[in-house]
């Protein structure tokens, strides 16, 4: 009998275990050892390359150029956690009318199919009868038209926008949970030691959101290093390779080129940038609250 | 007891990989059933009126089987097809590209069906010779061509009868065409080109420039199985006039962001006066005059030549049916698929693919029967033209993913000012020597 009760926890979890080792498990470690061998998808026969697709993504420049958008695109997706942030403190302070409408207006992008929200930034940015610059016409400002998605030097920034639009919402309602969940005894004994505004932010708010801020900063970070589908659907990479990211590398290696094997060594290295960042981030945020 | 609760849970932890698929290929060769038609292709093949039509007549004549239809588009297929070919959800007919990158690949692979024993019988030797070339590999036939296509020049004849402007015979000519629009109309933008996406404008565009300017057999030659180079200076100066055109202006401006899909609104709406296209955009095209009168009219004509070559054009098959090498063992089915596949290609289909979704049958047929567009006709013409100056397009969109990537990054840099002529010749040139090789080791 208390055997029984010892093996019903685990015959509780044993289906999540199960969906979670077939949907993720599984697929990982079967990428894993993909990246060791050479396979064009089509053929029965398969090649064992052992770490020679990682030597070459080592020193393919392609990768490395795509890892740097990589980053580029991580140090713009600063701007939806800071709007995030300001526009949860604005709402959770300022407490205006129909703050729950505009809770809703701000997180409204998210739930947008991605596809959906890409097809439409890609009108806005269409340079001859696109939203974007037939407004700067429109206001006199037509010396400040672009080519957005066509220039190589500011595809990558007018992407990274279109998606940072589509993520602000997120934080916002994160931030805001992480609000709510500050004692508001602590803003009052903030006001009688004479602290103003911007004081209380920075010695009450901003530590008192710490804990939301590091899952901020780590879901943005992830969703940024793995971002593929609004890529793929507003500039397929390019112009001129110039909006390649290791997503969309992944995909072109695997499904186009059919080097499946090169594919899985470029998707194993994304996993484990994205590991590192992680722990090493973790740690630090841990470190610093000790 | 615990061994018993082992036992369950590893018995549930197999049972759940069998269904979710993970262990072993499984299901049958080919088809979901024996009477089910696992049809996948580009929209031409399947939603095309007479498509639809004849995948009706043949469900009626063939009681019981039922055709399932999956449109796709280029990327789409091409990402799908190698992992379902020969499974059970995959397809048993396939409507798509013949080249070495779509049809060869799989040919390649062992997933195509040679049809070399049905050819004759089936009638598919009357196919023209051009298409019988393009879907030979290795000495055999693997797929049925459908419609049979040309670049050619694309314009409007309101605009061009406006301006005065004369039907371009010679390059030169054109680019003094071109320059006479841009001084008395600066809202028209001389060429059509759209390189944003997929760029596939920019690359009919591209292969219309390199047959103007590169001798035909240069232009075959730098194929997996050939041995021509794109370090031939031709390839450099074809590019040079791509860039110089884009540089004076020529092409619609910022092409490098536009969406192709759309690129062919302006050249309805009558504000750009050419286009470098082909026969697949008449039916598009076909309500532009009425919905934009006085302002456009439809007219083909053959791309024009650099002076210093003889007359020359893309002239081949680009679609075609084929199908999984699965249905060797399955005689009904097989025969079933054929008799799809006869019926698209019969003579009682022609008037409607001719007039209805506005496509030349790759068949050979006699045009006097047929009530053809004035477009139509002179595709005809420029074909006939062509003749042994014509080729199948083996650059570009074909000889691999990679290059075809590569043409694309490289037309866009170019148009961008972000890559030279010389830089993309030098990178086509070292992606055809990797798929020489991939092509000889699978070969």
């Amino acid at each position: 009998m208390r055997r029984k009760l010892r093996l019903a926890p685990y015959l509780f979890v044993l289906p999540a275990i199960l969906i979670y080792g077939v949907f993720l498990l599984l697929p990982l470690l079967q990428t894993v050892l993909m990246s060791f061998w050479q396979w064009d998808g089509l053929s029965p026969h398969y090649l064992w390359v052992g770490a020679e697709n990682y030597v070459r993504l080592f020193q393919d420049s392609a990768v490395w150029s795509a890892a740097l958008n990589n980053i580029k695109w991580v140090l713009l997706a600063i701007l939806p956690i800071v709007l995030g942030l300001f526009l949860g403190v604005a709402l959770h302070q300022a407490r205006p009318r129909g703050r729950n409408t505009f809770r809703l207006l701000f997180f409204l992008p998210y739930v947008l199919p991605t596809v959906v929200i890409a097809v439409s930034w890609q009108w806005i940015y269409q340079p001859s009868t696109g939203a974007l610059n037939t407004v700067l016409r429109a206001v006199g400002l037509a010396g400040l038209q672009q080519n957005w998605l066509g220039d190589p030097h500011i595809a990558l920034i007018a992407l990274a926008i279109a998606a940072d639009w589509a993520g602000y919402g997120f934080c916002m309602v994160l931030f805001l949970a992480g609000l709510n969940a500050i004692d508001p005894s602590l803003y009052d004994a903030a006001s009688v030691d004479g602290a103003n505004g911007i004081q209380k932010f920075f010695h009450v708010t901003l530590p008192g959101v710490g804990n939301t801020t590091t899952t901020v900063v780590l879901i943005v970070f992830i969703n940024t290093v793995r971002v593929f589908d609004i890529v793929y659907v507003m500039t397929g990479g390019g112009p001129a390779n110039s909006t390649e990211v290791l997503g969309t590398q992944i995909y072109r290696q695997s499904f186009q080129n059919l080097d499946i094997g090169y594919g899985a060594a470029v998707a194993v290295f994304m996993a484990v940038v994205i590991l590192i960042f992680t722990v090493v981030f973790l740690r630090v945020r841990e470190r610093t609250e000790a | 007891m615990h061994r018993k609760w082992l036992a369950a849970a590893a018995g549930g932890a197999v049972a759940t990989l069998l269904l979710s698929g993970c262990v072993g290929s499984g299901g049958s060769a080919s088809g979901s059933d024996d009477k089910t038609i696992n049809y996948w292709g580009f929209t031409g093949g399947i939603s095309s009126v007479t498509a639809k039509s004849v995948i009706q007549a043949f469900e009626k004549s063939h009681p019981g089987y039922r055709v399932n239809t999956v449109v796709m588009n280029t990327d789409d297929i091409d990402v799908k097809l190698p992992t379902a070919l020969g499974r059970a959800s995959g397809p048993d007919l396939v409507y798509t590209g013949t080249e070495p990158n779509h049809l060869g690949r799989y040919v390649q692979a062992g997933k195509v069906l040679s049809l070399k024993p049905y050819w004759t019988k089936e009638g598919w030797n009357n196919l023209s010779p051009s298409t019988q070339k393009r879907v030979t590999y290795n000495g055999e036939p693997y797929a049925v061509g459908n419609e049979l296509e040309s670049v050619g020049l694309l314009y409007n004849a309101t605009l061009f009868q406006q301006l005065g402007l004369t039907v371009p015979t010679s390059l030169a000519d054109l680019e003094k065409d071109m320059a006479r629009i841009k001084q008395q109309r600066p809202d028209v933008t001389p060429m059509d080109l759209a390189c944003g996406g997929p760029c596939y404008s920019g690359l009919h565009m591209m292969h219309a420039l390199g047959y103007a300017t590169i001798p035909t057999k240069e232009v075959l030659a730098t194929t997996p199985v050939d041995d021509g180079n794109y370090t031939d200076p031709a390839w450099t100066n074809m590019l040079t006039t791509f860039q110089q055109w884009n540089a004076d202006g020529y092409f619609t401006k910022d092409a490098s962001g536009i969406p192709d899909p759309n690129h062919q609104a302006s050249f309805c709406a009558g504000t750009t006066a050419m286009m470098a296209s082909g026969p697949w955009e008449f039916s598009g095209l076909a309500g532009c005059a009425s919905q934009n009168p006085g302002k456009f009219s439809l007219a083909f004509a053959p791309f024009p030549v650099d002076g210093s070559l003889p007359f020359q054009a893309y002239v081949g098959t680009g679609k075609a049916w084929f199908l999984s090498a699965g249905l060797k063992d399955e005689p009904k089915k097989r025969q079933a698929v054929m008799d799809l596949v006869h019926a698209m290609t019969e003579a009682s289909a022609f008037p409607s693919w001719l007039t209805k979704d506005q496509l030349i049958p790759a068949m050979t047929f006699d045009p006097a029967k047929y009530d053809l567009t004035e477009p139509q006709k002179q595709t005809l013409q420029i074909m006939t033209k062509a003749g042994a100056n014509g080729g199948a397009v083996d650059i570009g969109f074909n000889n691999s993913a990679a290059e075809t990537n590569l043409w694309v990054a490289g037309l866009q840099g170019i148009l961008s000012g972000n890559t030279t002529p010389k830089d993309l010749v030098a990178k086509l040139q070292a992606q055809l020597e990797i798929d020489r090789k991939a092509w000889k080791a699978n070969g």
